[in-house]
């Protein structure tokens, strides 16, 4: 089955799962008399909100079938955006209600019944929740502690809305949709045992140890690890994966980190990743994993590899630490003798913020590769290219053919969405533009 | 670039969404009940306990005491109480009959 034809479906799905609570009350109708169209608006912008938000875990769950054809960047993006959405059709259902009977304390968690407890609690939880998300950095929320709470929070939200739901909605007397409604509990539960408990032991077995801890300098280091036969997976060049530290798999440190070594070599059961010290994980922990350091990986994913197309040749644009992708595909191309032209564009502040220097000199020997630097704060000597890459820049280098490359970007997400825009306007297909984001929070 | 297009297909499906909740709300009244059906059609049979009819009707989102004390605390509770049986005439799913004795039930106090 093609990776369209899953994308497709693994949609449709979605899509008649966010609807399927509004049908089946349209269909159960237990109502008779006028009532205000305010009301009825109110009742299905609840409905879309609950499966709106319990579906919200769906697509952050790791199932690898579901994100392969989109790729988990793209996934995550999708989440959060449809977040958003859930909280607007969440706002929208007391604020239809309150014009008919709804009063300001029923806003209220510790007030009333529990019929109207449990709406207002799930109400102000994924308003804190979806706060907290947007706001992180400036909240100061230290990535490991808010995946926590958030998970924390979410189990509660859906606990909250089926109770609110069963005990405050006319629709969900009817016993067809109260069970739809426990069934969508059920397939929460279900996600969340596999992605906290399942997966977890699964990987228990499978540890990977640091073989080497090396300095890459630009507050960089590249982790060397090995695995046993059992723990080793084949990957794609550009794949990621979730780095697993704090001594066992169900520790809540788990960071996305794309994988920087040859997939040609993942056979032998060597993998490595490069790591720049970014945030509160990143900054303290690699440099305290030294050789020996008990670890797992939980991967591969992502959709961001040269293997899904063909390609006459290919455009890499790395911005920092999003050379580290980009790595992978050189070194597997170099494996893989693979002769296609490559031109990989570099930006960084100057040379001693750029990593894997003396590597990529010797793979502009070994392979078709020509590298372009881009400083941002050259030195004054520098004869390269300067400040950022523009359309100018770009039209200097690319060769005549270049829209028929496939191109990939990595990089700090204002660099990514220039260049998302200067390259369809310099009439490279938009799907021959890839790129990945690894901001996802 | 999928985000772009994942933008782009998150755009739209919150406009079908949208449309979702207003073909619902048409329609879920759809065939129409004529507007005085509630006034006019067959009764139901004389309300024993209305304290039950309170819960099954109101008492999923409402507060007996809360409502009840809203009527008295109007300078014009015979006004309030019309009110109420005018929003309840178009707002709840009980009859008439139901709603009066909903109403007559939240002014002597639950």
């Amino acid at each position: 089955m093609s990776l369209l034809f899953r994308g497709i479906v693994w949609f449709g799905l979605y899509t008649v799962l966010v609807v399927l609570p509004l049908a089946v009350a349209l269909v159960v109708h237990p109502l008779s008399g006028q009532r205000p169209v305010a009301v009825d608006l109110a009742a299905a912008a609840g409905f879309i909100a609950f499966a709106l938000i319990v579906l919200e875990f769906a697509l952050v769950s790791r199932l690898r079938a579901a994100s392969d054809p989109f790729g988990t960047d793209a996934l995550m993006y999708f989440h959060r955006l449809m977040g958003l959405a859930a909280v607007a059709f969440l706002v929208a259902h007391p604020v239809l209600f309150a014009g008919h009977g709804l009063s300001a304390a029923s806003f209220n968690p510790m007030a009333g019944g529990w019929n109207r407890s449990s709406g207002a609690l799930a109400f102000w939880l994924v308003l804190l929740l979806v706060a907290s998300s947007v706001w992180r950095k400036r909240l100061r929320l230290g990535y490991d502690r808010w995946r926590r709470v958030h998970a924390a929070a979410a189990l509660i939200i859906v606990a909250a809305a089926i109770a609110h739901m069963l005990q405050a909605g006319t629709y969900t007397q009817v016993p067809l949709l109260a069970g739809l409604l426990l069934l969508y509990g059920v397939l929460f539960l279900a996600l969340m045992f596999r992605y906290r408990v399942v997966r977890p032991l699964q990987l228990w077995s499978r540890p990977w140890r640091v073989v080497e801890n090396r300095d890459e300098g630009a507050d960089t280091r590249t982790l060397v690890l090995h695995g046993a036969e059992r723990a080793r997976f084949e990957f794609e060049p550009g794949q990621f994966a979730w780095l697993i530290t704090g001594g066992t798999p169900f520790s809540a440190q788990q960071h996305p980190l794309s994988i920087g070594s040859s997939a040609e070599k993942a056979g032998e059961g060597t993998i490595e990743f490069s790591i720049k010290a970014l945030g509160d994980w990143s900054g303290t922990v690699p440099s305290l994993l030294g050789p020996g350091a008990r670890l797992w990986i939980d991967g591969p994913y992502g959709a961001f590899s040269p293997d899904r197309e063909p390609a006459q040749g290919f455009v890499l644009i790395a911005g920092g630490i999003g050379i580290t992708p980009m790595r992978s595909m050189l070194l597997t191309m170099r494996d893989r003798e693979d002769v296609r032209p490559v031109l990989l564009f570099f930006a960084a502040a100057n040379w001693q913020r750029v990593m894997f220097r003396s590597e990529l000199a010797a793979l502009e020997r070994e392979i078709n590769l020509k590298t372009v630097y881009v400083f941002a704060a050259a030195p004054d000597d520098w004869e390269g290219e300067r400040g950022f890459i523009t359309r100018d820049v770009l039209a200097r280098h690319l060769p005549r053919q270049y829209k028929r490359y496939q191109y990939f970007v990595c990089g700090p997400p204002p660099m990514m969405d220039s260049l998302e825009t200067t390259l369809t306007e310099m009439g490279v297909p938009a799907a021959r533009v890839q790129s990945e984001r690894f901001d996802m929070v | 670039m999928r985000h772009l297009l994942v933008r782009r297909v998150a755009l739209t499906l919150c406009g079908l969404l949208v449309a979702a909740a207003l073909l619902f709300a048409w329609l879920v009244r759809w065939p129409a009940t004529p507007p005085s059906s509630a006034s006019s059609g067959p009764s139901i049979a004389p309300v024993e306990d209305v304290r039950a009819l309170f819960d099954r009707r109101c008492g999923r989102c409402h507060e007996a005491a809360e409502l009840s004390s809203s009527l008295g605390a109007t300078s014009d509770p015979p006004a309030r109480a019309r009110e109420m049986l005018a929003f309840l005439r178009e707002h709840g799913q009980s009859t008439d009959v139901e709603s009066r004795a909903i109403v007559e039930y939240l002014r002597q106090g639950p």
